[in-house]
């Protein structure tokens, strides 16, 4: 089930995040990857406004403001712009399920455009994939480092 | 007065492609109704039926969340800008003891443990796991349908919460379970028709929801319950009759629930999954979204051989076939007799310490045989629809010298 252009994450920015959902325990962490072309650049540390060890959601106005330095870093403002020309994957973490998506990242995905990178904890070493959720599908996306 | 709203991705179908709409008003409800005239199809992606703004969208008037502030009254100047943003959100499964949304015991309904039946996996083959279906609250993967199909019928306003309005089906014990605690939660009277041969629990634990029951004649079987259903719901309109044999709502919570809830448990790998044929409603759902995460995905059938009947199973070649079954999404019909059934019954409640009835057993029974074809690296999945329980008066789990099974059984139908 692994279909399209595989997910480009360096080692260097997959640490981070493992690093942060590590560091957002006992609740779910989460972030934007800013990137083109489906190649990651760098990591948004986002705060989770719902913070739970099932749940997470960008805080509104932490959102806003992330979309406004990637617009800075990358030139494009993914707001006005196609999304994926520099939002390449939202990133969340599950503290001890499968990095899989679970039913409720699949009911509120709404970003089409944008892989998901799911952190899962539940594993040693975490485990980290990347999926493309669209109008209630699972694709799963390689990932690869470089 | 002009003032634009940025349209995000995921929206842009429904305002003609548009990035951006130009709109009129002095507040933000006024522009959002403005966009909502213009484009009406992008009006529930953004608020709800009461006018409020979707939980998982943000709405930004100059920079400020709305929410933080003044929400739909936030004033707009002339060439200000509206941003609308669907949240970023997600989360694992809720933990069993987590009911979503709070609530009543119908929270409780769904997430049950998928477990690995390590002491049975064929050696060599691959590995088999089982839903505990039998963990719902009522006790049995009913659950999650009958809760479907009643709430389809109120969001369709056929059924109010609270009406005192009649709900009746035929059921050969467990659907019947569950509505009559749904409909005991809801407000609704409960009537379930079923077989006069149904085992003692089944039809006490019906009543006890404060259910009433009409019996069919036990020879005609689930076949006769159907009949008889559906003659007395032609009599009397007022009758509400989910029917589960033709309702879409019988593979769609499956589909919607138990499909997603293996997928996620095993991480999407899922090489063959095993069910019993009762409505078909199991293996049309979760075969469904098994196939869409991956196309290779081995749709097994257990059915009892013909003439044999065990409970709540049905042949294929016995007549009636559900609307609700497409057997051309099945890739194979397994056949197992009610031996099979029972000794597969007895050795999980002996080896694995799992309570469940014969046709439990018989798709156990069969998905052990669908492992021991397949590699190690695979995985097997059947769902353990209800629990031991519910046959306890059918005396089969302990062996007894001398005896025969299928004679025993043969003079009964066994339900």
């Amino acid at each position: 089930m692994v279909d399209g252009a595989p997910l480009v994450l360096p080692r260097a920015l997959r640490d981070e995040l493992v690093a942060h959902a590590r560091a957002g325990l006992p609740n779910e962490a989460c972030g934007i990857l800013g990137g083109r072309d489906g190649v990651v650049e760098r990591f948004y540390p986002a705060v989770n406004g719902e913070p739970s060890p099932f749940f997470y959601t960008i805080e509104s106005q932490d959102l806003l403001r992330i979309l406004g330095e990637i617009e800075r870093d990358f030139g494009v403002d993914p707001v006005a712009e196609d999304v994926e020309e520099a939002v390449a994957a939202i990133y969340h973490s599950h503290v001890e399920s499968p990095a899989f998506p679970s039913r409720t990242d699949v009911e509120i995905a709404h970003w089409p455009d944008a892989a998901y990178v799911i952190v899962s904890l539940g594993a040693e070493p975490p485990d980290v994939r990347a999926f493309m959720i669209r109008d209630g599908r699972i694709e799963r996306r390689a990932i690869v480092e470089a | 007065m002009s003032l634009q709203i940025r349209i995000p991705p995921v929206l842009r179908p429904s305002v003609g492609g548009a990035r951006q709409v130009e709109v009129a008003g002095a507040t933000l409800r006024e522009a959002l109704d403005d966009l909502f005239a213009q484009f009406p199809a992008v009006q529930p992606q953004i608020v709800d039926g009461e006018g409020q703004i979707n939980r998982f969208v943000n709405v930004y008037v100059d920079n400020e969340d709305v929410r933080l502030g003044q929400g739909l009254d936030t004033p707009v100047a002339d060439g200000g800008t509206i941003i609308v943003l669907p949240a970023m959100a997600g989360g694992s499964v809720f933990p069993p003891n987590v009911c979503r949304g709070g609530g009543d015991i119908l929270g409780a309904i769904g997430g049950t443990p998928l477990v690995e039946l390590p002491h049975l996996r064929p050696e060599g083959g691959a590995r088999v796991w089982a839903k505990l279906e039998m963990l719902n609250p009522s006790g049995s993967i009913k659950d999650r349908v009958a809760l479907s199909l009643i709430e389809a019928a109120e969001a369709e306003g056929r059924l109010t919460p609270g009406s005192g309005q009649v709900v009746m089906e035929p059921t050969s014990g467990n659907t019947g379970i569950a509505l009559a605690m749904i409909c005991a939660v809801r407000g609704y009277r409960f009537r379930a028709v079923m077989p006069e041969s149904a085992t003692t629990e089944r039809v006490q634990q019906i009543s006890m929801y404060g259910a009433e029951i009409v019996f069919s004649p036990g020879e005609l079987g689930s076949n006769g319950g159907v009949a008889l259903a559906r003659e007395l719901a032609a009599a009397d309109p007022s009758v509400y009759m989910p029917f589960q044999y033709a309702n879409p709502e019988n593979p769609g919570a499956h589909y919607r629930t138990t499909g997603p809830e293996i997928l996620e448990a095993l991480d999407g790998k899922v090489d063959a999954f095993v069910a019993g044929l009762g409505t078909g409603g199991t293996l049309m759902g979760v075969g469904r979204a098994l196939r869409e995460a991956n196309p290779d995905v081995q749709i097994v059938a257990a059915e009892p051989l013909q003439g044999e009947s065990v409970m709540g199973l049905r042949s294929l070649e016995d007549g009636y076939t559900p609307e609700i079954l497409d057997v051309t999404q099945l890739d194979r019909k397994l056949l197992v007799t009610n031996t099979e059934s029972v000794l597969t019954m007895r050795q999980a409640l002996r080896r694995e310490g799992i309570w469940i009835g014969v046709s439990c057993g018989a798709a156990l029974s069969v998905a052990l045989r669908v492992a021991g074809e397949m590699a190690p690296d695979q995985n097997v999945v059947t769902v353990f629809a209800d629990g031991g329980a519910r046959y306890a008066s059918a005396g089969l789990f302990e062996e007894r010298d001398g005896e025969d099974l299928e004679e025993l059984m043969e003079d009964r139908l066994w339900w």
